[in-house]
């Protein structure tokens, strides 16, 4: 009898401490959340300028120079998904074309590019084309900036006039 | 010799009831009798747009207190933000706005230390909107990280 109330005993104890330990423990509770995020390439480019002119105030064979103030700055910033790199190209659309009699016609092989700045940027010159976009820059992931400048050969041959054409210029981020 | 394991049955018995012996826990809430959090959805995911765009997920968090209990609500993130490629994003990218605001903060995820999410009395409810600004820092690819929020009344 006197080992069973000892063991009563114990086990009263055991349960009192349980519950003071119980009353002194802080309530706490936890959950998880599981976060995640796709990060793609992604690619901006811009040019100040988006029209240029010449005035075609020289005399051949000295190339015409873009009008004061016709040289643009660029910026292409971008974050290729490979190790390939990123490539900026022109592609025109055609020829200059004489906007009055639409017949004369400058080849788009007249029109060459140059480029200071970033590494990014080919220097040139670089000639233009109107049947497969010409690289004009070429690197790895950042942000890069340069200036362009066009020039336009200049031949007796050219018909007087007005001429008109346009270029798109594509970043790639592959 | 009978009555012994009897008794012992009961305080066995007891003791399951008291519910001093902890069962198994779910995942939204496992805490002690009384306080319990739950957090939905327990899976997020940021839409990435192009830099500097900035991406938002959103979770309703509830607070279970009985009566004017205070509690304290913490999250710590298990690691930066990892790819399987290896890349990371710091968990520090991701920062968080929490409403209503004088019970749930402001505040900027880390993995180094809990940071307080929010603080009050009895029971609560409350949305986290957690932000991924994107820059052109970031290194490309599906990344993830686990989140743990901890809930503590004294």
């Amino acid at each position: 009898m006197k080992r069973e109330i000892a063991l009563l005993a114990i086990v009263v104890l055991t349960l009192s401490l349980l519950g003071i330990a119980g009353l002194a423990e802080a309530a706490a509770d936890h959950a998880d959340l599981t976060l995640s995020a796709t990060i793609t390439s992604s690619a901006t480019l811009t040019l100040s300028n988006t029209t240029i002119t010449f005035n075609g105030g020289e005399l051949p064979p000295t190339a015409m120079a873009a009008a004061e103030n016709m040289s643009s700055t660029v910026n292409a910033t971008f974050r290729t998904a490979s190790t390939a790199p990123a490539l900026l190209k022109v592609l025109a659309t055609g020829d200059l074309v004489n906007t009055i009699t639409s017949t004369d016609k400058i080849p788009i092989t007249a029109l060459k590019q140059t480029a200071t700045g970033d590494a990014f940027f080919l220097a040139g010159p670089i000639t233009w084309s109107k049947t497969a976009g010409v690289t004009v820059g070429s690197g790895q992931s950042g942000s890069w900036n340069g200036v362009f400048n066009w020039t336009l050969d200049n031949l007796w041959s050219y018909p007087t006039g007005t001429y008109t054409t346009s270029a798109t210029y594509t970043l790639t981020a592959p | 010799m009978r009555r012994p394991r009897i008794i012992l049955s009961i305080a066995v018995t007891a003791i399951l009831a008291l519910g001093a012996i902890p069962g198994p826990a779910t995942l939204e809430a496992a805490g002690s009798a009384g306080t319990q959090l739950f957090v939905t959805p327990n899976k997020i995911s940021f839409r990435m747009g192009p830099p500097p765009s900035t991406a938002v997920c959103e979770v309703t968090i509830h607070v279970v207190a009985p009566g004017r209990a205070p509690w304290r609500l913490t999250v710590q993130a298990l690691g930066p933000l990892q790819s399987p490629k290896g890349s990371q994003v710091p968990s520090s990218r991701v920062t968080w706005k929490g409403t209503p605001g004088h019970v749930f903060f402001d505040g900027t995820l880390s993995d180094k230390h809990p940071q307080l999410l929010g603080r009050g009395q009895g029971s609560k409810t409350g949305v986290v909107r957690f932000l991924l600004k994107n820059s052109w820092d970031l290194a490309t690819g599906r990344f993830n990280q686990k989140f743990i929020f901890n809930l503590s009344s004294p």
